[in-house]
């Protein structure tokens, strides 16, 4: 290790790294928390453009539509499931999940915990090149013979277990190596984060006074590498179906469709909470510092985080109420998803009462946060209607479900994303994002959202079905078309809302106002450092003396207390029990 | 200061934490735990759901093939885990065996295996004869891969415990390795009787 | 715990015991005994040796408390899910398809 300060430039000169060993293959996590992020940002374009072909064509169904590239314009009804599937996977799989734990897992974990990097850097690298290869096989799978995979992101048998069905043959199994590889890269940053956020803790960080992100994203680790076996065992079964012929989901041979459902769903039950925990994380570490005020039950929402973890691997059957399994499944089933409502709640209040008479700050980072907050909210409660059988046998498979799951999945893998960005890249990049665009960029999209999706419930309680191409074909959905056009256009301003963001983000990283190593002044260790840290993180690995969130404090002068700050003697008897 | 000093630096910063390799292929069997567990709760599922069915059709794997390389591969265990043992003695000879032993060991299970693919296939049973047979070549090949992948790594580790570079720094491998082989281990102690015997 | 101090059973023995559990589950198929039953003999003396194999040679037994949870967790997860699924799959009582040995 350097013996004095030095920048990651000059650090890089020293060690006389070629450019592939520095930008390409790097073993240091924050080039590798970068590499996710740009691959992420990038596929999130290409599932947001997927989403402009879907939307064009449900509000001016047969008419063609500017961009695609194929059939003179004209989406017809398989390539239009294509669309669904793939915005649906990439969406999920390929922005999602690279973001919130590729790359703000791998940037914070060390940091936040005081480490100099993870625990195996060199498995770290290869976890990022094998997402890059998966997203270079499924977007391979568009272009092969048949096109892409079109049976829906869940992949159900049979649609997907024969290509008479689709027509589509080598997309889908693009599609299934597609998803092993993105499988295998998550489970090795898995074994990664677990193992560093266990051994490498700076002295004195003990674990509850870890930041509430570095809980969340073990728990979701945890939640991804308990969950996904039972999955790459049903994918395993589907490919060998597809291309040996045997006949583990067909009837005719012996097989069972509704096996696929049931280990599908006991994995993507509790994927959706490894999305979403990362996101709480961006929020609770954001909220406190822009409240100036510690997180409210800090031990709770760990505790509650916990039992929702476990909880998750109970509930997945929720997704089959309709589906034809076993009914006596349906109210063991409900019972637990309502109960797991329960310790999401109290983490959503939690979050709130943190607000309660804080000193707010409204910069874009906690305009996002609560952006978030709040169409989480609506998009948590709206759960709770798919969660009882009974209103689930009208609203499954309707607009309903997709309003549910946007209001829930976008704010955590896209308004929270935006919030860490915002909050993050002073000291990513060790540079300021300008407010104003960030500002107009928050408004955009949140407005936006909000009147693309909201109309959705209605379209679903009106019996809308999910995944057609052309409703004109419907006389009872023929009154809903000018609500589609409506969405459509909202959809598109959204999507245009966020060229301000494009043009901070790239101006910024090359001409931004220079970042201090602390502009929001927060606690928590990764602002300990300069911006942006250089290779081995700190100079010293600092020692931690007090949890994370001692924020206005009477006692103190300041509003903010570093954990790696050591509080006078004086002081310690009286704060005894508050830090 | 080169790129490997880099990784050493972070190797002294954990000095005393030995167990991080250890704890990073926990992590990792607890996921293949999943994956085999997902694998064998349908076979048991399709078995029990057959009601006796598939017992004709199962008749036709040789328990005592199936046995003979049932002991092959626990001794395969004892093998390793006595190499490990030598390191700990720092007996350099013995760790250098015991690899070497099972090395073989596992190579002589995947001939058995082999041979045994042969004769079913010879006999007419293939994985497209019916749901028993799809599920045991799919089952016994996916654990051949794993035992595959473990020879490949004890084989490594072999050849450096010949060369002598285990030692000084990374002869704490072969435990993790030891690790993933008594994984691959215990999945075959559930593959055997489930796939071997009548029910 | 350093790998000095780690101590060391006698794998041996360990060896003998499930060659003998071997021998006992060969024994124990032959007898006449339902399906179900026969599956619940077989896997719990599969577990016994797996636990053996993971206690001793994987050295669970003298682990920190940490590991032994990895290692118990997804078992649990496992039976949990074999047990939740054999309602749908095995005694459904609506759907029936199911499965001779023969196919086409």
């Amino acid at each position: 290790m350097t013996d004095h300060n030095v920048s990651e430039d000059e650090f890089q000169e020293e060690l006389k790294l070629s450019f592939w060993y520095r930008y390409i293959f790097s073993v240091d996590h924050k080039t590798i928390a970068k590499q996710y992020l740009f691959l992420g940002l990038t596929m999130a374009v290409v599932g947001g453009f997927l989403a402009y072909l879907m939307r064009s064509q449900l509000a001016w169904p047969g008419k063609p539509v500017f961009g695609w590239p194929v059939n003179e314009g004209y989406i017809d009804s398989p390539h239009y499931n294509a669309l669904v599937t793939m915005h649906g996977t990439i969406m999920v799989f390929f922005v999602a999940m690279p973001i919130l734990i590729g790359a703000f897992g791998n940037f914070l974990i060390p940091l936040m915990i005081g480490a100099p990097d993870m625990a195996f850097p060199r498995l770290n690298m290869m976890s990022f090149w094998t997402m890059f290869l998966a997203t270079l096989v499924m977007i391979a799978s568009f272009f092969v013979p048949g096109g892409a995979a079109s049976a829906g992101w869940t992949g159900y048998v049979p649609l997907s277990a024969d290509p008479i069905y689709t027509g589509v043959n080598w997309g889908l199994n693009f599609w299934i190596l597609g998803l092993a590889l993105e499988f295998v890269s998550v489970l090795m940053g898995g074994v990664n984060f677990l193992t560093t956020a266990i051994t490498m803790r700076a002295p004195g960080m003990t674990l509850f006074r870890l930041p509430l992100m570095i809980w969340m994203q073990l728990s979701a680790a945890i939640l991804f590498m308990l969950s996904v076996g039972p999955t790459i065992a049903a994918a395993v079964l589907l490919l060998l179906d597809r291309i040996v012929g045997t006949g583990f989901y067909d009837p005719g041979q012996g097989g069972d469709p509704l096996l696929w459902q049931h280990l599908f769903w006991f994995f993507g039950h509790p994927e959706v909470y490894v999305i979403l925990l990362p996101a709480f994380g961006i929020l609770l570490e954001i909220l406190p510092v822009f409240s100036r005020k510690p997180i409210f039950a800090y031990h709770i929402i760990i505790y509650s985080t916990i039992i929702a973890g476990f909880l998750s691997f109970f509930v997945w059957a929720h997704h089959m109420f309709v589906s034809g399994m076993d009914p006596r499944l349906s109210l063991p089933f409900s019972i637990t998803t309502i109960l797991i409502s329960v310790p999401f709640a109290i983490i959503i209040f939690a979050m709130i009462i943190t607000l309660w008479r804080g000193s707010l700050h409204f910069s874009t980072a906690m305009l996002f946060t609560l952006g978030t907050l709040t169409t989480f909210i609506l998009g948590g409660v709206t759960g709770i209607f798919n969660g009882s059988p009974a209103v689930d046998i009208y609203i499954h498979d309707t607009y309903f479900v997709v309003a549910h799951f946007h209001y829930t999945l976008f704010p955590s893998s896209i308004f929270a994303t935006f919030a860490g960005i915002y909050f993050w890249f002073p000291k990513m990049f060790g540079r300021m994002m300008d407010e104003t665009l960030g500002k107009i960029h928050f408004w955009m999209s949140f407005i936006f959202f909000n009147l693309t999706f909201l109309p959705m419930f209605a379209l679903g309680m009106g019996g809308h079905m999910r995944r057609i191409a052309d409703l004109s074909r419907y006389d009872f959905l023929k009154p809903l078309q000018p609500t589609h056009q409506f969405i459509t256009v909202a959809a598109i301003v959204m999507g245009i809302g966020q060229i301000p963001f494009i043009v901070n983000f790239f101006r910024s990283l090359f001409a931004g106002e220079l970042a201090e190593y602390n502009p929001w002044r927060a606690n928590t260790l990764e602002w300990v450092t300069i911006s942006p840290p250089p290779h081995g993180n700190f100079e010293t690995i600092p020692t931690v003396y007090h949890g994370p969130y001692d924020y206005s404090l009477p006692e103190i002068e300041e509003d903010w207390l570093p954990q790696n700050q050591p509080i006078e003697e004086s002081l310690l008897s009286t704060l005894k029990g508050k830090v | 200061m080169n790129r490997t000093s880099i990784t050493m630096e972070n190797h002294e910063i954990l000095q005393g934490r030995t167990d991080i390799g250890k704890i990073g292929m926990w992590w990792f069997l607890a996921s293949e735990v999943m994956t085999f567990g997902g694998f064998l709760a349908v076979y048991i599922l399709y078995r029990l759901a057959s009601r006796g069915a598939w017992a004709e059709t199962a008749s036709h794997v040789s328990v005592l093939i199936g046995s003979i390389n049932t002991v092959v591969l626990l001794t395969s265990s004892l093998t390793m885990i006595k190499s490990a043992e030598a390191v700990d003695n720092e007996n350099r000879n013995s760790v250098r065996n015991w690899l070497g032993l099972t090395v073989l060991l596992g190579i002589l299970f995947l001939l058995i295996k082999a041979t045994e693919y042969f004769i079913e296939i010879n006999h007419g049973f293939t994985p497209l004869t019916n749901p028993f047979w799809s599920f045991y070549f799919a089952l016994t090949g996916l654990h051949g891969l794993h035992v595959l992948v473990g020879i490949i790594v004890n084989l490594i580790l072999f050849v450096m415990a010949c060369r002598g570079t285990l030692w000084p720094n990374i002869q704490q491998r072969v435990e993790f390795a030891g690790l993933y082989w008594h994984f691959v281990d215990i999945v075959w102690i559930f593959l055997f009787p489930l796939l071997y015997f009548q029910y | 715990m350093t790998n000095t101090e780690r101590p060391h059973p006698n794998y041996v023995a360990v060896w003998i015991w499930l060659m003998l559990l071997l021998a006992v589950s060969l024994v124990a198929v032959y007898l006449p005994f339902s399906q179900g039953l026969t599956v619940f003999l077989i896997l719990v003396i599969a577990l016994v040796k797996s636990v053996l194999v993971a206690t001793y040679f994987m050295h669970l037994r003298f682990e920190r408390r940490l590991i032994l949870a990895i290692a118990i967790i997804p078992v649990i997860l496992f039976i949990g899910m074999l047990l939740t699924l054999l309602p749908d799959i095995v005694y459904n009582p609506v759907v029936s398809v199911f499965y001779s040995a023969d196919t086409h």
